[in-house]
């Protein structure tokens, strides 16, 4: 069926979460005993960590059964081609900003008009005919968010 | 009665109502754009009401959540691709009354039929609020703990998934508030020895990248996909006497019940939808016709997630538990405006609670008025390019957490989890339990916690407590409850398959 979501992501994420909850777990064992009241500090994340891999282990119990009947719908001509390399590529390019702000390469408004152009590139198909106003659209909107932000909120963007 | 004409009376100066149109056009806007939902146009503004006073700040929010979940049915009329998740069951009826020729009429009706919940479930939030805040008052830690565990529980039984997903939602967005300083007693805790963890998560960074930062990224797959063109009049939109008496009994009867499951914790826009269309479909002397572009199929839809609006609003301002997750958002914005919400709302920021009831009566006047007159225009919007939106977004996502906090490490957390929230929707966990098990984390904990302390470690209020009790036994069989009904629907198939 195509709206079941495939088992193996399930299992895989399943097995994220109970690891989660070890961790979260072990280092609520460091957390000093109760001292004025009964819970303490370190029975809430103790106990969702408790739940959450419980939980986690009937996801798992229920998706095994499936990965062998479990069927991928793919549709063999779908009206538009999706993108998953795109939104990756875009994602690994909104860390690169971040970090070029964050570690001070670049400032806001290079780093900005750099990054928007870029993006804006290759999610219009990489078509020069609308580089200029990709261009543009950038410069745009850098400089104002730039002024609305500084002059307007008074935030010193880097 | 005063306060409520004081809030009014303020409303109509000039700064609040532009406030107040601009965030329902907005709203409208942002809510025909399929893939840009209300909650995510909420969260991103979050940023720039910093800088509000708090009462303008919630006007120009509720303004946003009138108009999303309104204009959502443009797309879903239109298109069939419903502008947020609280329109799904517009497109069973809006869409095939769309490609027969009637789309304005079809738009009309969901748009009075918006107007009409909104003004219905205005009524109920502006009768009841007040009485359910002062018997809030009355409640105690055990109360509070059970509501919230209510509230969780509803929701994820209710919402998007199964229900142990839901619950596992939930679990992950209460551990997700775990780092940092203990609510009860200020130990440090789950700080794995960075420092940025010792002041805890911060509700914006992980509210944008779950809602905004994980949207934007799916949208992006599909970049290319571009909405058939549609023309739109204004010819056959306003709807005249006796519409309104043919449809008269499923106005009430949706805007009842929206407003109702608006009122009950955690459950929004689009479960009242389809309850309604499901009562609508059962009462109807010819059911058969619904899904086949039966104005009745729009009309008990589009009352009942708009009236949800309302019906949410009142156990957020009456009681601090959110009815939806965009009331979630709304908890946070009062937080981060240092209010406490909660029934002492109406007593310590009276003039806060009743803004919340006025804006929202303001703001279905003013949404019934734009898209009545403007939604030939506001269908355009749907064909704006993506590329140049998705770009916008990320840029104001990225501006708008650093501006929150002045600090970097938020921007980090917002793009983290921005893959969780994505990864969540991979595997269709919903997003919802997971905001409100991180809003309303720090209350159980803190009211769990007191509760026991006055009882020296003894759990009785539980079931001595009356209001608690009740709480508590809805909390368990909205738990049991689909986990019965599976167990039976699995033993009738087994039945079945032995029968054979």
């Amino acid at each position: 069926m195509q709206n079941q979501v495939n088992p193996k992501y399930e299992i895989a994420l399943s097995i994220g979460l109970i690891v989660f909850s070890i961790i979260v777990y072990y280092f609520s064992l460091d957390l000093p005993e109760p001292e004025y009241e009964p819970l303490g500090s370190a029975a809430l994340p103790q106990g969702l960590a408790v739940i959450m891999s419980l939980l986690s282990f009937v996801i798992i119990y229920k998706a095994i059964p499936r990965l062998k009947t479990y069927e991928a719908v793919v549709d063999p001509n779908p009206e538009v081609m999706p993108r998953p390399m795109l939104s990756i590529v875009i994602f690994i390019l909104t860390l690169i900003f971040i970090g070029v702000l964050d570690f001070g390469i670049l400032s806001f408004m290079p780093a900005g008009i750099l990054y928007l152009s870029v993006i804006g590139y290759l999610m219009t198909n990489r078509d020069l005919k609308k580089l200029p106003y990709v261009i543009g659209f950038s410069v745009i909107l850098t400089v104002t968010s730039f002024y609305i932000f500084t002059k307007l909120f008074y935030i010193d963007l880097p | 009665m005063e306060p409520l004409f004081n809030s009014l009376e303020y409303l109509f100066n000039y700064w609040p109502m532009t406030l107040l149109f601009v965030g329902v056009a907005f709203g409208i806007v942002v809510g025909s754009i399929p893939g840009l939902t209300t909650t995510m146009l909420i969260t991103l503004t979050l940023p720039l009401t910093f800088f509000m006073e708090s009462v303008d700040a919630i006007t120009l929010l509720i303004g946003m959540y009138v108009g999303g979940i309104s204009g959502s049915q443009v797309a879903a009329t239109l298109l069939r691709m419903p502008g947020t998740p609280a329109s799904i069951m517009t497109t069973f009826d809006g869409y095939p009354m769309s490609q027969q020729g009637k789309s304005e009429r079809a738009l009309g009706l969901g748009i009075t039929a918006s107007f009409v919940g909104g003004i219905v479930s205005w009524a109920f939030l502006a009768i009841l609020s007040p009485p359910l805040a002062k018997l809030a008052l009355t409640f105690g830690p055990w109360e509070y703990f059970t509501m919230v565990l209510m509230a969780l529980v509803m929701l994820a039984s209710l919402s998007q998934g199964s229900l142990i997903k839901g619950l596992i939602a939930a679990c992950l967005g209460m551990m997700v508030h775990l780092p940092g300083v203990d609510p009860s007693i200020g130990q440090m805790r789950l700080t794995f020895g960075f420092e940025n963890l010792e002041s805890g998560l911060s509700l914006m960074p992980v509210l944008i990248g779950a809602f905004a930062v994980s949207q934007i990224f799916k949208d992006i797959i599909n970049i290319d996909a571009k909405p058939p063109a549609v023309s739109v009049g204004r010819k056959g939109m306003f709807l005249n006497v006796a519409d309104i008496k043919k449809h008269g009994v499923n106005f009430i009867r949706s805007s009842i019940v929206g407003t109702w499951i608006g009122i009950l914790p955690g459950i929004g826009a689009n479960i009242a939808a389809m309850l309604s269309y499901s009562a609508a479909k059962s009462s109807s002397k010819t059911p058969e016709k619904f899904g086949t572009g039966h104005e009745a199929g729009v009309v008990a839809a589009e009352t009942a997630n708009n009236a949800s609006i309302g019906g949410a609003l009142i156990p957020l301002i009456t009681m601090g538990i959110p009815g939806s997750v965009v009331d979630a958002i709304l908890i946070g914005a009062l937080i981060i405006h240092n209010l406490e919400p909660g029934p002492l709302l109406f007593t310590t920021n009276p003039e806060i609670a009743y803004g919340i009831i006025s804006a929202y009566l303001i703001g279905n006047i003013i949404m019934f008025g734009i898209m009545m007159f403007a939604v030939v225009h506001i269908a355009k919007v749907l064909y704006v390019p993506r590329a140049y939106l998705m770009a916008a977004i990320i840029m104001f996502c990225v501006i708008g957490v650093f501006a929150v906090g002045n600090s970097f490490f938020d921007v980090w957390v917002m793009m983290i989890f921005g893959v969780v929230g994505f990864i969540m929707g991979q595997v269709k966990m919903p997003l919802g339990p997971f905001v409100i098990g991180f809003v309303l984390s720090p209350i159980a904990e803190t009211q769990l916690r007191s509760g026991l302390m006055a009882t020296e470690g003894s759990i009785m209020p539980l079931f001595t407590r009356p209001f608690a009790a009740t709480f508590f036994a809805i909390s368990v069989v909205s738990l049991l409850w689909p986990l019965y009904s599976d167990w039976k629907k699995a033993k009738a198939k087994k039945a079945s398959t032995a029968v054979e």
